[in-house]
């Protein structure tokens, strides 16, 4: 026990740190959606106990299964399709390209990625908006009178993170490819196989094992985006594009009831939970991840 | 040795941050001698930037050795009322002394952040003598009065005669019912199509804004009157009534019929000050419904000079629904200031309080914003009289006027009808689907026991 | 999972000296038609990936700008010399700054520190722990703001700087250890059982043996953790309330709130100069630590 403590003494900064500013806020949550506490009010400083009461008006609030569902739609068609789907296909187009060709592109794409979120967000406000660059360039053919942002409000940011978001899943896709072995999909192609073919029997077995962990990261990272809808739409009109973080934002500070947002912590820290356990448990079976 | 140094340089560095960061967060806890003083300003609202400095070095002269620092916080007042409350709700940022919604007063008293100003009041004469019956009023709270008002205001309707008269109707216009304003609006869209016809707020962007500058001038003026809102022989919650769904519709066939902004432009937090700064000027917009201070835009000093206004922009008062009794319609409100109940240095805060609402600083800051006086001995100043051509119509707006509910739920509920007129104009809910939500949530906010069908 | 950071490592320590496979068959697109619309392709990501940014970049130095993108008829400066107030740009670029210098050197040192037993010594605690750590990697950090508010009021820590950053640094932990950790197992171990046997002790052979070979990785981590904590806006949103603590991100977010329809010009000048320092880093990292580091490194 002694050569324990006087080894693993060193891991007590960041376990405490952990603690306080991690575990704390995540076990707060769960006891503060079991409050009526609020910004204002009487609640605001004689907080009681209302029990399952903010998870009760959870499923009854319309907001919320919409709110659900805006995540979902947001989750799988900007992060698990777009981004994947075109992350690799940058990728497999510039590991074939000429290299200045190649570097314009990945510069192109890399910088939407290096901008800080709330300068991105204004990209995307200023391209979405009315007298935006987009209807501009839809003005070339006599279309481009859409308030996009009003009437469209998840295809622009769903557009927003596509654009964001892409260069994450080709760098991942880039270095993968990267470390495939040369012969084998040249050893493919000889043998007759066009490259799509070799592409898919070589060398995508090849980076399975990255393209799951890459869908993970973006799935998590998509669902917890704050920032990019915040500025461009905050959610709205109305809570037509509120996903779970912007949701439980307004709920909890523009309408004042902290209990009520804390319950929507809560469920999207169950999603997250569960999410990392299927990865933690994807990872495990693959290979350990010790150095043992 | 090389990484020995650097492991120096690295916790030296760390230490330096630390040691900044922490100077911050010395700064801003208050002491005994320091006061905190929150309020917002904005690009078309630095009014009251202007005073608070003044009262600042004020009070900083006659009181040697004590600091009043101001943090203006730049947002919109939506933002601003947010930020008061993420600050409030923790000792070492709570200011001392702040700008304050009236109609935040009760629920922030309920939550302990005021502090009950009764004791020092009573000693103040200018309070005894001088603040109106109904000024007194705004600041109360459950057991006492937690804030001075500094002024108060009306709402009419704003209304460009170019614009107005392009479309052949004849002004000074007066419309007489709910009708009148359709009318207008027609005729403008038809014969002036690049202006907006007519504007009255509506979604949770405009926050306060959209119920005290567009939906109560509606409700207020149904059958219900002044009962529409809370009935006032019970003191209970109105749920299930035909004026509630008659406003909303209004404010629907507004949109719906492309009189008021596009429902986008209604969902800009901006729109006010967009209004103010460039439609009104420019004549792009028929009419408005607005707070009184709406010329201190154009005045001297105000983020859009316009030395001609008082000849372009006429002022109506807001009629009732089919123009019975009493014919119009306005709403109260007004800002006050009040002292934080964590405040170290009450005397000092309260100091401040009286400074910035004396006769001088009062009369001054009614005159710069165009806004209602609460004090006697400034109504009565000719300057304020004489301040600009619509004092006369703002006045007579007092005849008429309605107040909000003084109760702690206020605010949820006033939520509750920006999130209904908003779900109205964007189609995501036909006008007895949001009236119904909205009874629903208002029953769950005040309790069963607190509503009444009418 | 760790070969994946090793082999960014070890393309870290070879630089740039990289060189992407080409495949030089009949069927590759440099020949032909498939290599027409490979470029084709190629040209269409580019145009819609750098469209945004081009509007940044004019808009910036465009007095006229608007929300379209134009090349401005007159080049100016005068939307940047505009907006070079203390209030408005350098003191919320200096707070950026301590921000995440701070929110670095804590991760670093935690990170170094908490991942070397792990890597070093065999326990059982190793594997739950880093399956923990795994894990903490997961959870949405925007939804726990909400009680992060609450508990910072209860702990008197609203508005103060110093818990900001370690709850910034909290945050971006889990993913520092993971990383360090794996950067740390490349690194061998023969030669601290020689400083071992001459009686150093851990702190001492971490310090002169471990990090110094370990420098690339640990910049890589350096830039992970500094770009994020650059970026972020919410967390300080929601925990500095005064506006002379607020990073470049927060009043950025309320220049735009209060201007942002009006002067667009001065917006995307100070979007541009806030924008710098990450831009900066990022080439700078690409350079000497290898293209994919920060993705390869993330990825771990």
């Amino acid at each position: 026990m002694r050569d324990f403590t006087k080894r693993y003494w060193t891991v007590l900064p960041a376990i405490v740190l952990l603690c306080v500013f991690m575990v704390g806020p995540i076990l707060w949550a769960f006891y503060g959606s079991m409050t009526n506490m609020s910004l204002t009010g009487v609640t605001a400083t004689d907080t009681s106990f209302v029990g399952m009461r903010n998870y009760q008006k959870l499923f009854t609030d319309k907001s919320f299964p919409q709110s659900v569902w805006l995540t979902v739609i947001f989750v799988v068609v900007s992060a698990i399709i777009a981004q994947n789907l075109l992350g690799m296909t940058v990728a497999v187009l510039l590991s074939r390209a000429n290299r200045t060709v190649g570097q314009f592109v990945s510069v192109a794409v890399i910088s939407a990625w290096v901008l800080p979120e709330m300068v991105a967000g204004f990209a995307c406000y200023a391209f979405f908006s009315k007298n935006g660059t987009l209807n501009q360039l839809l003005g070339l053919f006599g279309l481009g009178n859409t308030e996009w942002l009003y009437t469209f409000p998840m295809f622009a940011v769903i557009l927003a993170n596509v654009w964001r978001g892409t260069a994450f899943s080709m760098m991942n896709y880039q270095a993968a490819i990267g470390e495939v072995d040369r012969s084998l999909t040249e050893a493919a192609v000889v043998d007759g196989a066009n490259s799509w073919q070799a592409f898919i029997h070589v060398t995508i077995p090849v980076i399975k094992q990255t393209i799951m962990t890459n869908l993970m990261l973006i799935t998590l990272q998509t669902m917890s985006a704050f920032t990019l809808i915040f500025v461009m739409t905050a959610g709205g009109p109305g809570d037509k594009s509120s996903t779970l973080p912007i949701f439980a934002y307004k709920a909890a500070f523009k309408f004042g009831d902290i209990g009520y947002g804390s319950a929507i912590a809560v469920v999207m820290l169950i999603i997250g939970a569960i999410f990392g356990l299927v990865y933690v448990r994807a990872l495990k079976d693959e290979k350990g991840i010790t150095n043992e | 040795m090389k990484t020995g140094k650097l492991f120096k340089v690295a916790a030296v560095t760390l230490a330096a941050c630390m040691a900044l960061a922490g100077c911050g967060g010395g700064s801003s806890a208050s002491d005994d001698n320091t006061i905190k003083v929150m309020y917002y300003k904005t690009d078309s609202f630095t009014q009251f930037d202007t005073l608070m400095k003044k009262v600042k070095a004020k009070i900083e002269k006659e009181n040697p050795g004590k600091t009043v620092e101001l943090q203006p916080v730049t947002a919109s007042d939506t933002d601003y009322k947010t930020k008061l409350a993420l600050a409030q709700r923790s000792p070492e940022t709570a200011p001392d002394v702040f700008y304050e919604d009236s109609s935040q007063i009760r629920a922030d008293a309920d939550a302990g952040y005021l502090l009950n100003l009764d004791e020092y009041l009573n000693k103040w004469d200018d309070w005894n003598n001088e603040f109106t019956a109904a000024a007194k009023k705004v600041g109360q709270g459950k057991d006492g009065t937690y804030a001075v008002p500094l002024s108060t205001d009306t709402r009419v309707i704003w209304y460009n005669k170019h614009v107005f008269e392009k479309a052949g109707i004849e002004t000074p216009w007066q419309p007489e019912s709910w009708q009148d304003i359709l009318d207008a609006a027609a005729k403008i869209k038809a014969n002036v199509p690049d202006a907006v016809p007519f504007n009255m707020f509506a979604g949770t962007a405009i926050a306060e804004g959209s119920v005290m500058q567009s939906f109560y001038e509606l409700l207020f003026g149904t059958k219900l009157g002044d009962d529409a809102l809370v009935d006032s022989s019970t003191d209970k919650w109105v749920i299930g009534s035909q004026g509630m769904k008659d406003s909303l519709n209004f404010i629907k066939t507004l949109y719906d019929k492309g009189y008021a902004p596009t429902a986008a432009q209604a969902l800009d937090a901006n729109l006010g000050s967009t209004i103010a700064n460039e439609w009104l000027p420019q004549d792009k917009i028929g009419g408005t419904v607005d707070g009184s201070w709406m010329p201190s835009t154009w005045m001297k000093g105000g983020s859009y000079e316009w030395p001609d206004y008082e000849n372009v922009i006429g002022a109506a008062l807001f009629p009732t629904q089919k123009g019975g009794d009493p014919g119009y319609v306005s709403m109260s409100g007004g800002w006050t200031l009040a002292v934080g109940s964590k405040t170290k240095n009450a005397q000092l805060a309260f100091d401040f309080v009286k400074e910035a609402t004396s006769k001088d600083n009062s009369l001054d800051y009614v005159k710069k914003m165009s806004l209602t006086a609460v004090r006697n001995d400034v109504a009565e100043d000719k300057g304020y009289l004489a301040s600009t051509p619509y004092t006369k119509t703002t006045t007579e707006a007092v005849k008429y006027t309605h107040f909000r509910p003084s109760t702690t739920e206020y605010t949820k509920v006033s939520a509750e009808i920006q999130k209904a007129m908003e779900s109205v104009i964007t189609g995501q809910a036909s006008v007895n689907e949001a009236a119904k939500t909205y009874d629903e949530a208002v029953t769950n906010i005040v309790g069963e026991e607190n509503v009444i069908k009418k | 999972m760790s070969e994946a950071t090793v082999s960014t490592t070890r393309r870290a320590a070879r630089g740039n000296e990289r060189r992407r496979p080409h495949l030089n068959t009949p069927t590759s697109p440099r020949h032909g038609a498939s290599a027409f619309f490979a470029y084709l392709a190629m040209a269409i990501i580019f145009i819609v990936f750098i469209t945004p940014i081009l509007w940044l970049l004019f808009a910036a130095f465009d007095m006229k700008a608007t929300f379209q993108t134009k090349i401005p008829t007159h080049w100016t400066l005068d939307n940047f010399s505009a907006i070079m107030t203390t209030d408005l740009t350098f003191r919320p670029l200096w707070n950026s700054f301590v921000l995440s210098l701070a929110v670095t050197l804590i991760v670093l040192v935690c990170s170094v520190l908490c991942a070397y037993p792990l890597s070093r010594y065999q326990s059982r605690f190793n594997k739950p722990f880093l399956y923990t750590v795994l894990f903490g990697t997961c959870l949405p950090i925007s939804c726990l703001m909400v009680p992060v508010y609450a508990l910072f009021v209860s702990m008197g820590l609203l508005d103060s700087t110093v818990g900001t950053i370690l709850f910034m640094a909290a945050s971006s932990l889990p993913m520092a250890i993971w990383m360090t950790k794996n950067f740390m197992d490349s690194v061998p171990i023969e030669l601290e059982e020689a400083a071992w046997v001459d009686g150093a002790s851990l702190l001492r052979s971490l310090r002169l043996i471990v990090v110094p070979l370990m420098k690339p990785g640990l910049a890589v981590v350096s830039i992970y953790v500094f770009m994020g904590a650059w970026g972020n806006f919410f967390v300080p949103y929601m925990l500095l309330l005064s506006p002379s603590k607020q990073p470049a991100a927060v009043t950025i977010y309320s220049f735009f709130g209060l201007y942002g329809t009006v002067a667009y010009g001065q917006l995307a000048a100070f979007s541009l100069i806030y924008s710098i320092p990450v831009i900066v880093m990022y080439i700078i990292s690409n350079r000497f630590l290898g293209t994919y580091s920060l993705a390869g490194g993330v990825k771990g």
